[in-house]
């Protein structure tokens, strides 16, 4: 049978592999305990003894990690550690190396936080359509917060900086311990019928979970959710975060910042105003003066208006005589038309008529005259051979010859024929000078 | 704004937002004279009415207290010398 001999360590190297194997097993572990023999030399690093009732288990937290921390470890407090293991070699100890530390019974109260914060989530209470806006520039405002403490002060500090023209209305309440719920809660309700008020803020300094606790309870959660008003929560610092946070309109994370969300920066807005009334006065300007030119523009035109107007003048003398000329070339011809037609006029003239007609009238009177002295010549002259004719065949010069005329008496009818007598008739006989009346005495027909 | 709580007259910042609108219009534009005289005109008006709204409220910080018959009242909350 060999003998096998064992791997023989030396202190050195087998320390180094426990510290080896327990840094690596370790190199994350969540440990609790009881804090004791706690010292803080001139390093500020914590050195101290996790124990409990079976073991104890030296720990060291160096001054980086826990500088930011709230919480101070005290002799004798239950704490949780988070850290890694590891050796010191030289004397041959383990320790924990702490990175992070809290009290004990915080676990409790986180997770009552959690409940309630998923509880009012899936009833709504967080919704962002619920959120309200902030008012541009609020008159009044109210602020809920402890009178004494330093988020007052904080406050108004920045306020006043900002824009002094806002009335503040501070509501008293405490802000921590189991009597400030409901007197948060009831300051709200208080506060959203109070006249003038237009936004509400909930403002409180730092402080760890149990003493920010009273603005995580449900009574102050729904008292902002019922809150009409918009509801600004600043509440702890930057990395705390409460359920009055949640459900608020806007969540601020120091009251500082809160008065910079509420209280517009008025310097600012004067300054805005005054760019404003400048470019104002510079477009409106811009505008008058883009008319001006305009204006002078078209008024640069005018000399030369004025010179057109002349030469125009010119042009309509010099037309106005072409016109004149023309139009008295044109009226030669109609004139002497005109002169014609009163010639053919006066030659239709009645009065011309009238004395020619009046010439001829006497013309015609004058050969009428005429005539009638040579037809009355004629005339005489037929008359006088008439005459002369006439007494040739007077009947009664053939009486003169010794011829009679009988004519019966008393119608003195000619008698031509002797047999129409009878005897006795009563005759007159004419002779060339005288008659006798006689009786017949015998009628013969010889 | 919160319901409730409208006031009549044209809040601060619809003023100033109307002032914006006058600008642009003015600056961008293409209008007769007479309507940039009357936009003009509103502009410097709504600059007065902004001025004196900034100016209106004067500062005023009060405590507000319960007496013992539960009514409200109000008293000045001291500020700190120096503030």
């Amino acid at each position: 049978m060999e003998q096998e001999y064992p791997h023989i360590y030396t202190v050195s190297s087998l320390t180094r592999e426990i510290r080896e194997r327990l840094e690596t097993h370790f190199s994350l572990v969540w440990v609790s305990g009881e804090v004791s023999n706690l010292r803080q030399p001139l390093s500020g690093h914590y050195y101290f003894t996790l124990k409990d009732a079976g073991a104890q288990l030296k720990a060291v937290m160096f001054k980086g990690n826990h500088l930011h921390l709230r919480y101070k470890p005290q002799e004798g407090n239950l704490i949780l550690c988070r850290g890694r293991l590891t050796v010191y070699e030289a004397r041959g100890d383990y320790q924990l190396i702490v990175d992070y530390l809290e009290p004990l019974g915080l676990g409790a109260l986180a997770q009552a936080f959690e409940a309630l914060k998923e509880r009012l989530a899936a009833e709504g209470l967080f919704a962002p359509e619920l959120k309200k806006p902030l008012p541009f520039l609020p008159r009044r405002l109210a602020l809920v917060t402890s009178p004494t403490g330093a988020a007052v002060r904080d406050f108004l500090r920045l306020q006043q900086v900002r824009c002094p023209n806002l009335e503040v209305l501070i509501y008293p309440v405490k802000v921590q311990g189991p009597d400030a719920a409901p007197d948060i809660a009831a300051a709200l309700d208080t506060l959203s019928a109070y006249p003038g008020v237009e936004v509400i803020v909930l403002a409180r300094g730092g402080g760890s979970l149990e003493d920010l606790w009273p603005f995580n309870e449900e009574i102050v959660a729904r008292a902002i959710h019922r809150c009409p008003l918009p509801v600004v929560s600043a509440v702890g610092h930057e990395v705390d975060f409460t359920i009055a946070d949640f459900v608020a309109d806007v969540r601020a994370p120091t009251p500082s910042a809160a008065a910079a969300l509420v209280a517009p920066d008025k310097g600012e807005l004067l300054r805005r105003l005054e760019r404003l009334a400048v470019s104002l006065r510079h477009g409106w300007l811009r505008r008058l003066d883009a008319a001006r030119r305009h204006l002078l523009l078209s008024s640069r035109l005018l000399p030369d208006l004025r010179r057109t107007v002349v030469t125009l003048r010119l042009k309509v003398d010099e037309r106005g005589e072409a016109l004149a000329r023309r139009v008295r070339g044109r009226l030669q011809e109609p004139r002497q038309e005109v002169r014609l037609h009163a010639s053919r006029l006066y030659l239709l003239s009645p009065r011309r008529t009238l004395t020619l007609t009046r010439q001829r009238l006497e013309q015609a009177g004058a050969r009428l005259l005429g005539h009638w002295r040579t037809a009355e010549g004629q005339r005489r002259r037929h008359l006088q051979y008439l005459e002369s004719h006439l007494a040739q065949l007077n009947p009664l010069a053939i009486l003169k010859r010794g011829y009679a005329v009988a004519s019966l008496l008393p119608e003195e009818t000619i008698i031509r024929d002797a047999a129409l007598v009878s005897k006795g008739a009563q005759v007159r006989v004419r002779v060339a000078k005288g008659r006798m009346d006689c009786e017949v005495h015998e009628v013969s027909e010889q | 704004m919160a319901k409730g709580k409208k006031p009549v007259e044209a809040t601060f910042e619809a003023q100033l937002k109307r002032l914006e609108e006058v600008l642009e219009a003015l600056e961008h534009g293409d209008l007769p004279l007479e309507e940039a005289l009357r936009l003009f005109e509103e502009g410097v008006r709504l600059v007065k009415a902004c001025h004196q709204k900034l100016d209106e409220v004067e500062r005023r910080v009060e405590l507000l207290l319960k007496d013992e018959s539960g009514r409200f009242f109000t008293r000045p909350f001291p500020e700190e010398e120096g503030e």
